[in-house]
């Protein structure tokens, strides 16, 4: 087999605008992932078990269904019902609310790690409820959890492909449009994982320089 | 201070505690005097912890009334509506309440400085650079000029339990609770901590609880003692008559069992 570098010159650019699409979508999702991965940990931890059965609810159906089936139905469905999105906006919604299921129980590992003692300290000071998890609790969870937390961006960001299923032009649904005229899909697919590859190292870079940072506060 | 001298400082009445089926405190009524300086000694699981964080309302009264300063902190849970304490009102007594815990509970992610400013700043709304002025001037009176910028796990156990002793002074309370603060500390750093509180009970007018096994600093620093068994008082009065001639056989076997002191 020939490789053709001029092609693949040539389609790089191609590429590397659906790795800038890949990027949003895995920055979106797991910004929006981070958030309601938040709301999702406070519904459950509610005394009120009219809130939190509900939740862990969701939570177990979102989890326990696949990633794609969630893309299909919010992409297809939703319109059917009025509710439009355009598409990168459908995947990063779905990326978010499907991870967030996994981030939530990432948090809740956390909150549970940081010691009694520091309840009790944040109510001898009579800091507020919201002071107690803004100051005390919240960032000593995070920073434990931060690893993890990295380790499901990575997760996220290997997933995105999936959101060329639904026309979305990232990298993969670049590739395979550019491979469809030029029929060279070796060149095309070992860029797409070469350029996965060359963002994912970074990243896993920054989860071992949390674990770095986990350590110093262990 | 505008109190009437009647009003005591902290006043328990009729006070129970259990957990599941082990009573921590039964039936319990004391007054405890502004000003005054009590030790609370007594063998384990007899309720003096118990008796610190009901005050400090990190337990919840299963029965009873504790009130600061004539104001109520705490109800039993089966206290009726109308004398349910909202969370405000309960956080607006328990300012003047500063507690020191066994484990020291400093915040880790914080410096020794910002432990110590965080509350004033947050709760009492000081402004931050004010709150460090005092903060650093609180940390150099508990001996630790120099670290107001360590985190609490570059600090030895005698330095993290001072500066939880400066953080809870920082709130300026009117009482303070010592709950075993030297049981988790090395021998050799146990004094540093005593000699910091010894110097609090000299130049201040709190009122201090204070849970200790340590029978001599309980002598030195206290005008009352209280020997307490199975969340009942055994025994009560001035240091020279509970500590050098007790009343009761409980205390005096207590006392030979902690040993020569």
């Amino acid at each position: 087999m020939r490789v053709d570098y001029e092609y693949a010159l040539r389609v790089l650019p191609v590429l590397l605008r659906g790795a800038v699409t890949t990027f949003q979508a895995t920055i979106g999702g797991m910004a929006l992932a981070l958030v309601l991965g938040l709301v999702f940990v406070v519904l459950l931890r509610s005394k009120n078990v009219l809130i939190s059965y509900p939740t862990r609810a969701v939570l177990e159906f979102v989890r326990g269904t696949p990633l794609l089936i969630q893309l299909f139905f919010l992409f297809y469905v939703l319109p059917e019902w009025g509710i439009r999105l355009e598409a990168l906006g459908t995947g990063i919604f779905a990326l978010g609310l499907h991870y967030s299921t996994y981030i939530a129980e990432v948090y809740r590992a956390g909150i549970e790690s940081v010691p009694r003692g520091q309840w009790e300290a944040s109510t001898a000071l009579s800091f507020s409820k919201l002071d107690t998890w803004r100051r005390i609790v919240l960032p000593q969870a995070v920073i434990t959890v931060l690893p993890m937390l990295g380790n499901y961006l990575v997760a996220m960001f290997k997933e995105t492909p999936l959101l060329a299923t639904i026309t979305v032009i990232e990298m993969l649904g670049a590739g395979l449009s550019a491979a469809a005229s030029s029929y060279r899909y070796f060149e095309v697919f070992t860029l797409i994982g070469l350029i996965f590859l060359a963002m994912s190292l970074p990243a896993g870079a920054l989860v071992r320089k949390f674990e770095a940072i986990n350590k110093r506060y262990a | 201070m505008n109190d009437h001298r009647d009003v005591p400082a902290i006043r328990f009445t009729r006070c129970s505690k259990a957990f599941g089926e082990t009573v921590v405190l039964d039936d319990f009524s004391w007054d405890v005097p502004v000003g005054r300086r009590v030790a609370i000694l007594g063998p384990s699981g007899s309720g003096k912890t118990t008796l610190l964080r009901l005050v400090m309302t990190i337990e919840q009264l299963d029965a009873g009334t504790i009130d600061v300063f004539g104001r109520p902190i705490a109800a039993g849970r089966d206290a009726p509506a109308a004398e349910r304490l909202s969370e405000r009102q309960v956080r607006e007594v328990r300012r003047d309440v500063g507690m020191v815990f066994q484990q020291f509970n400093l915040f880790p992610h914080m410096t020794a400085l910002e432990n110590v400013i965080e509350a004033p700043v947050r709760v009492l709304g000081k402004h931050k650079s004010e709150a460090a002025e005092h903060g650093r001037q609180i940390l150099r009176q508990v001996g630790l000029q120099g670290k107001e910028d360590a985190h609490p796990r570059k600090l030895s156990g005698g330095q993290q339990q001072r500066v939880a002793i400066a953080r809870a002074l920082a709130m300026e309370p009117r009482i303070m609770l010592f709950d075993e603060v030297t049981s988790a500390l090395d021998p050799e750093l146990v004094g540093e901590v005593l000699e910091v509180i010894r110097d609090l009970a000299e130049h201040s007018s709190m009122t201090m609880l204070l849970v200790t096994h340590e029978i001599g600093f309980a002598r030195d620093v206290s005008d009352e003692v209280l020997f307490m068994e199975h969340g009942r008082v055994v025994e009560s009065g001035p240091p020279e008559d509970v500590l050098g001639n007790p009343a009761e056989e409980r205390t005096r076997s207590f006392l030979r069992a902690v040993g020569p002191h």
